[in-house]
């Protein structure tokens, strides 16, 4: 018996070591500032450099204005019932304000109207909240930078060709509503065929092994349509293994780095900056502006980018 | 004679695995200011139902000694044909039953062919979560099935003397299974079929219709699960129970359910699960950012279940003596 | 004879699929059947038939091994930052060290913890992924040198370098698995762990080598995964534990272990991959995907059923004919 208590007591040591580290800090916090603001921003994942950048945005914003930031995100990429729990934890921590960037539109809403009813004000970042009350929303709205996209894409075709789009994943808010601006700004174009598309999962390698199988079946394609850059540059790998560089388009979304680097170097169409690290950024402004009962507007519009190669060098710089 | 050997080991593995909850619930409760309150209990046990749920259809086929994989996939149909049916206008209640009949036949697919077709059910089911998710996604189009009315949100939003219903579901299904598994005919033949099927069958046991039920039970619960799901997300996503069978396996072998089947049970499953959602919320509450969590969590329940078999192995040891 | 007999018609059930499969893909599309898109389909099944190999052997041995994908992530990504800076051999024996490490921690938490195979890879699943998302911090590393990406997407005499690596590896581990003591003992442990103990063999030194292979062999995949992505992130392999517990068992090596093996898994990923490109080819709609996958397991038990069935029939009238006479 007294070997289990020594078990028992082992696991608590353990568990201590584990969490001291984080209980320190943060104590320490509350002691030090406790009159700062406590505002919890919720992302859809942090496996992907879009959500980084909102988030150094939200903690340079939170820095600035002196508010107490915290950044969540499901442990399962995109998960809307994490996301919901999460929002149900932070009204638990009585925090001030929460900052939402939704992995589903409908599927939140629950929460949205928890947070409502604890009378906390939710920022919508990003991604439109389908229901209860938002205070604003900082948006580069997917549908719209796709649509945007698909148009510089269409202009740069000459508005003719075979395209081929690489989807999100399957079932997931924001892969629907890239695809959707895709698709009906390419409608608009009568010379302009969709031919093929496919989800490749946001992710490279997959991206990379359906293009190249979508070669197979349509090798004349003239441009590609990638949901993001991840899977932009998973496509830029199988056409320049396919020896056909130059010979076709491709357009992604998100302005990451190494996308920068390859419309530099000529592998890559353009892509859309979506101004990630501004939408972070404003929404934690918008947060505090609420929180000091100063105006807000309705709805706070980031402006989009194209990247191309005329502009691409000063992306470079950055 | 086999029951009774059972019966001492379903009861053993519980304690050890009650002292992890209470350590972790302990050091929460001392290190996080908002954690040790009535509303984040009552908020964590919310969280903690649907998993139970659905963890307890795992638990059920592997006290088998079998596995049920597609129960995440189960979860996403049976909330989306459930929402489908509410949305074309059928009463709330019918929708429900069908939507828990689906969750039963889709059991009752991966049964037959485990118990009378003889199949591997690693197999089976691994096939059926592919196939049943994608119906999931065919018949959506992949999209969202939006909000419903009041009173089916009631099931997962709603409370009842002062009690979210969500919890009192999970806790009636609780008390039903471990009534089920501990006190019928039935439960002790699950647990002989998990700890022999050849046995069982010498003993005149007919474990093709226990294995068959058992899946149909299975199915059956998944389908409370996702349909509670979709009530409590109050919107019916083609994915959205995807990825729970692993947490769902987690739970179990946590709450001290081995694969081997015939040892563990309800009670256990419960408790493991319940180490998942607190681990979820006190991390959410300190704000660890997901790496930090992802480590973490991996940590704590190695360290959990380290103890436990350390634990068993010492114990096992005094016995011998 | 008979078992024999029932062995060939399995093995045979697989290969049936795969023609069926091929020639169905070759009707339907005029893309399907050319050079280009066959070496295009065994260069995608190079990874995930690696991968498989490693899920293989700890199935053949009554376990699972569910953190290759992350194992991969993590050791690819330290490697990356040792490759980035130009230093190759480096970045390759640090990224294969931490294959090895994660690897021979499962063996050792399996066998001398006691820890089920699920549990103790499932938590090293997730402390690994964690560690790369720590390392990385959410950026990526990309643009390798020429050299290191060879491996992974160079090409000799017309065919890629995957297939060459794949072959080789194939060869070794079916040479190991299947011509060794070694790979008998594997078998052993497999279909029964206390009778090979008692026979003298170390189970447990068994054990855990398999692991530490598949640590090795995770590592080995991220390395060549990295370089025919030409970037390193956290995310990377998340999919491929489904993928290669789903080849694992197109092949036809059952859970229960010390039966299948490597051969039979090659057959699964290279089914798998077929499926993925053919339905691409064909526009399938990806939310069909799955589904197909899974109809095309279940419909390999049935023909394996039937084959069961045919050979036991033709053993009894075998054996009547043999009393008659």
């Amino acid at each position: 018996m007294k070997k289990s208590y020594l078990l028992v007591s082992l696991l608590v040591m353990g568990l201590l070591f584990f969490t001291g580290c984080g209980s320190k800090s943060q104590q320490a916090n509350d002691a030090s500032k406790s009159e700062k603001k406590k505002v919890v921003m919720i992302l859809k994942n942090l496996v992907n450099p879009t959500w980084q950048a909102v988030k150094k945005g939200g903690e340079d914003a939170a820095a600035k204005l002196g508010v107490e930031l915290t950044v969540l995100a499901p442990l399962k990429a995109d998960n809307n019932e994490e996301q919901i729990r999460q929002v149900e934890d932070s009204i638990t921590k009585k925090v001030d304000a929460i900052i939402l960037v939704p992995a589903d539109t409908k599927g939140i809403i629950p929460a949205v109207e928890k947070a409502n009813a604890a009378g906390i004000p939710i920022i919508n970042v990003n991604t439109k909240v389908g229901g209860g009350k938002t205070e604003t929303f900082v948006a580069v709205e997917n549908y719209d930078a796709a649509s945007k996209v698909a148009e510089a894409l269409a202009k740069k075709m000459g508005e003719k060709g075979k395209v081929i789009i690489l989807e999100g994943k399957a079932g997931a808010q924001s892969a629907i509503d890239l695809k959707n601006g895709a698709v009906d700004t390419f409608k608009k174009y009568p010379n302009i065929n969709v031919v093929a598309s496919q989800t490749a999962n946001w992710n490279r390698a997959e991206a990379m092994q359906v293009t190249q199988n979508l070669l197979q079946a349509h090798p004349d394609i003239n441009a590609i349509f990638a949901s993001n850059d991840e899977m932009a540059m998973g496509a830029v790998e199988a056409v320049n293994q396919a020896g056909l560089t130059g010979k076709i388009m491709i357009a992604g979304l998100d302005a990451n780095k190494d996308a920068i680097q390859a419309i530099k170097e000529g592998k890559m169409t353009l892509t859309c900056d979506k101004k990630s690290y501004d939408q972070g950024y404003q929404g934690v402004e918008a947060a505090f502006k609420i929180l000091n009962n100063e105006p807000v507007d309705e709805r706070i519009v980031v402006e989009t980018t194209i990247v191309d190669e005329n502009n691409v060098d000063q992306y470079l710089q950055q | 004679m086999v029951n009774l050997i059972n019966s001492k080991n379903k009861f053993k593995k519980v304690p050890g695995i009650l002292f992890g909850l209470l350590a972790v619930v302990c050091i929460f409760s001392i290190t996080t200011p908002y954690f040790f309150t009535l509303n984040n209990f009552i908020n964590i046990l919310e969280q903690a139902s649907i998993l139970v749920i659905a963890s307890f259809a795992m638990t059920l086929t592997i006290l088998l000694g079998k596995i049920d994989m597609s129960i995440g996939s189960i979860m996403s149909l049976t909330g989306v044909v459930t929402g489908l049916m509410i949305h074309n206008g059928m009463p709330v209640w019918i929708s429900v039953f069908l939507g828990v009949v689906a969750g039963a036949l889709l059991g009752m697919f991966n049964g037959y062919l485990i118990s009378y077709q003889g199949f591997d059910f690693w197999i089976v089911t691994f096939s059926s979560m592919g196939i049943i998710q994608s119906l999931a996604l065919v018949i959506t189009n992949g999209a969202t099935v939006p909000g419903f009315g009041n009173d089916f949100r009631f099931l997962g939003d709603g409370s009842l003397f002062g009690l979210p219903v969500i919890v009192l579901i999970a806790s009636g299904i609780t008390i039903l299974l471990v009534f089920l598994t501990l006190r019928t005919t039935f439960g002790s033949n699950v647990y002989s079929v998990g700890g022999s099927e050849q046995i069982s069958k010498y003993a005149g046991i007919n474990t093709e219709a226990i294995v068959f039920k058992t899946y149909i039970l299975s199915g059956i619960l998944a389908g409370i699960a996702g349909i509670v799901l979709a009530s409590k997300v109050n919107s019916a996503s083609p994915i959205a129970g995807s990825g729970y069978e692993f947490d769902a396996i987690a739970a179990t072998l946590i709450g001290g359910t081995p694969f081997e089947g015939g040892r563990g049970g309800i009670v256990g499953t419960l408790i493991g699960a319940l180490i998942i959602a607190i681990l979820m919320n006190g991390l959410n509450l300190y704000g660890f950012t997901p790496p930090i969590q992802f480590t973490l969590i991996g940590f704590i329940i190695v360290l959990i279940i380290i103890i436990d078999v350390l634990n068993e192995k010492y114990k096992a040891k005094k016995w011998g003596k | 004879m008979a078992s024999n007999n029932i062995k060939l018609l399995i093995k045979y059930a697989r290969f049936f699929i795969l023609i069926l499969l091929f020639s169905g893909f070759s009707l339907l599309s005029p893309h399907f059947l050319t050079f280009q898109n066959q070496m295009n389909i065994l260069a995608q099944a190079a990874l995930l038939s690696m991968v498989s190999y490693g899920m293989t052997l700890a199935i053949v041995t009554g376990g699972i091994d569910l953190s290759m994908g992350s194992v991969l992530a993590l050791s690819s990504c330290i490697a990356a930052s040792f490759l980035k800076s130009g230093n190759i051999i480096g970045g390759i024996l640090i990224g294969l060290i931490i294959g090895f490490l994660c690897g021979s921690i499962n063996g050792l938490s399996i066998t001398k913890i006691g820890l089920s195979p699920f549990i103790a890879t499932y938590g090293m699943d997730w402390v690994a992924r964690g560690l790369a998302y720590v390392y990385m911090g959410g950026t990526q590393i990309y643009g390798f040198s020429a050299v290191f990406r060879f491996l992974g997407s160079g090409q000799f005499l017309g065919v890629p370098a995957l297939i060459y690596e794949m072959a080789i590896m194939t060869i070794v581990l079916v040479f190991v698995t299947y011509k060794t003591i070694y790979g008998r003992n594997i078998y052993a442990t497999g279909s029964n762990k206390t009778a090979t103990r008692l026979s003298g063999v170390n189970t447990d030194k068994i054990i855990i080598s398999i692991y530490s292979i598949n640590g090795l062999l995770s590592a080995i995949v991220g390395l060549l995964y990295i370089s025919r992505l030409n970037a390193a992130e956290a995310v990377i392999g998340t999919d491929f534990t489904l993928n290669s517990i789903a080849a694992t068992l197109i092949g036809g090596t059952p859970f229960s272990g010390g039966e299948g093996g490597v051969a039979q898994t090659f057959i699964g990923a290279v089914i798998m991959t077929l499926l993925t490109n053919g339905m691409n080819i064909l526009g399938i709609s990806s939310y069909w995907q799955n589904a197909v996958v899974g109809f095309v397991i279940l419909f390999s038990l049935f023909i394996e059923k039937t084959g069961k069935v045919l050979s036991e029939k033709r053993f009894e009238s075998v054996s009547k004919t043999s009393i008659n006479a």
